[in-house]
């Protein structure tokens, strides 16, 4: 058995974050970050521009090897941590290591989800996480006329994009009532699709999957509603559930994602968690900001420093096929309150507000220029804009 | 020089800094940048950038 001071299970954000964050401290200790994907620390974001050929895999990598030689950082990519005994302190490798170690952070992130729809299981249908995944899809899309995405989210929409620009027919499915559910009201929700559908993509939006069809592989979509799709692909885009198996497995609390106080800490002794896996104040972020701070305070609070997460403002700021679109705060989808929108052509502003007309949450579409200043307003609860 | 914001991660690109890690010399616009430039934080492309607005 082998004997490490910090072990990393993850080698995404959160997980290189926290092992730079340690490095900065602890100049000597030894530190083990262990990878399940073949590929180094890569850009997730961009999987979508690897799909259509702008980019190839090579220009996502962000950290060179000579980042790990030159931090002492032991990298295994292949390799998850399969199980671990949290009063030995010692963690179970898929190639077969046991690791004895001082401190683990869990930083495994989140699997995609697939909704139980009949014909799931159909060669062809797939979904996309990683580079494997999107290389995966790429191949597929070169022989495939038409395709069905299922989920109207921001990766389903960036996946849509992507196919249309490789040339294929392409049809979003979202049981929702609009696009983009988590960041923008129903409004917003129809400027994008405008958008969208000016690049030639096509929606069926609040319409519900019934199964997936096709003899050997898929052929069609078949909607609740009676309409079928036909598609040699299916690309399934619905959501993330955060990694929680081996914690749960080792006896450490788990809710919908992996439970952390402030200092990233989780029920277990010298285990900690951070980024899609991590549940903090009943909260699953799953987006890049959060996993990168929780990383970097769980390697600070690792290698002995009293820093501690207060969480991270929930605004999206996101670009689809060139169309800003930016959200903060409530941004009361179903009109409750004091709101003011305007639109025109495809620029689209909402300001949600509160009865006292403290400004609570924005929404903007096309031209997102006043975002910092929106930003600030609801940060400190003040009216905006300011008068005068 | 306008500053730039990255959309994903926050990093914000600053033209009298440049972003000499990844070759791009102080003192240069990020008009001027690389197409193949992104952000050095988390990878964004270099179009998906936004202004920043200065106030």
């Amino acid at each position: 058995m082998s004997k490490t001071d910090y072990v990393i299970a993850g080698a995404g954000v959160a997980g290189i974050e926290a092992a730079a964050a340690i490095r900065a401290r602890d100049p000597d200790g030894r530190i083990m970050v262990v990878g399940e994907e073949p590929h180094p620390f890569y850009a997730r974001i961009r999987l979508g521009e690897l799909i259509d050929g702008r980019v190839g895999v090579e220009r996502l990598i962000l950290k060179k090897d000579e980042w790990y030689r030159d931090n002492s950082i032991d990298l295994r990519t292949g390799v998850r941590v399969e199980g671990f005994d949290t009063k030995a302190a010692v963690a179970d490798l898929s190639d077969g290591a046991r690791v004895q170690y001082d401190r683990l952070l869990l930083a495994v992130g989140a699997r995609p989800f697939m909704p139980p729809f009949p014909g799931s299981d159909l060669p062809g249908v797939r979904t996309l996480r990683t580079i494997d995944d999107a290389l995966k899809i790429k191949s597929l899309a070169a022989d495939a006329r038409a395709a069905v995405v299922i989920g109207g989210g921001l990766l389903g929409l960036e996946a849509a994009v992507s196919l249309v620009n490789s040339g294929l027919d392409v049809t979003v499915v979202d049981v929702s009532r609009w696009l983009l559910p988590r960041q923008v009201d129903p409004k917003g929700g129809g400027v994008v699709q405008g958008i969208l559908e000016g690049m030639g993509l096509h929606f069926r939006i609040d319409a519900k999957v019934g199964s997936i069809e096709g003899r050997g592989r898929v052929e069609s979509v078949e909607l609740a509603g009676g309409e079928s799709l036909s598609a040699s692909l299916v690309l399934v885009a619905a959501g993330i559930r955060p990694e929680v198996g081996p914690a749960r497995d080792s006896g450490i609390e788990v809710d919908r994602g992996i439970k952390v106080d402030d200092r990233l800490t989780t029920s277990a002794h010298g285990v900690f968690a951070a980024g899609d896996c991590a549940q903090h104040r009943g909260r699953v972020y799953g987006i890049w900001p959060a996993s990168e701070a929780q990383g970097r305070i769980a390697g600070a609070v690792m290698a002995g420093e009293k820093a501690s997460y207060e969480g991270t403002i929930p605004l999206n700021t996101l670009k689809i096929a060139g169309v800003a679109v930016f959200s903060i705060g409530d941004i009361d989808p179903e009109n409750t309150g004091d709101t003011e929108t305007l639109q025109s052509g495809h620029v689209y502003r909402r300001l949600t507000r509160d009865e006292k007309g403290r400004l609570k949450g924005a929404v903007l579409v096309g031209d997102i220029k006043e975002r910092r200043r929106i930003i600030a307003a609801v940060g400190e609860g003040k009216p905006y804009p300011e008068k005068g | 020089m306008k500053k730039y914001e990255c959309p994903t991660c926050g990093y914000v690109y600053d033209p009298v800094k440049g972003d000499p890690d990844g070759g791009i010399a102080p003192g240069t616009a990020f008009e001027n940048l690389p197409d193949d430039w992104s952000c050095p934080v988390c990878g964004a492309a270099k179009d998906m950038f936004e202004p920043l607005d200065e106030d």
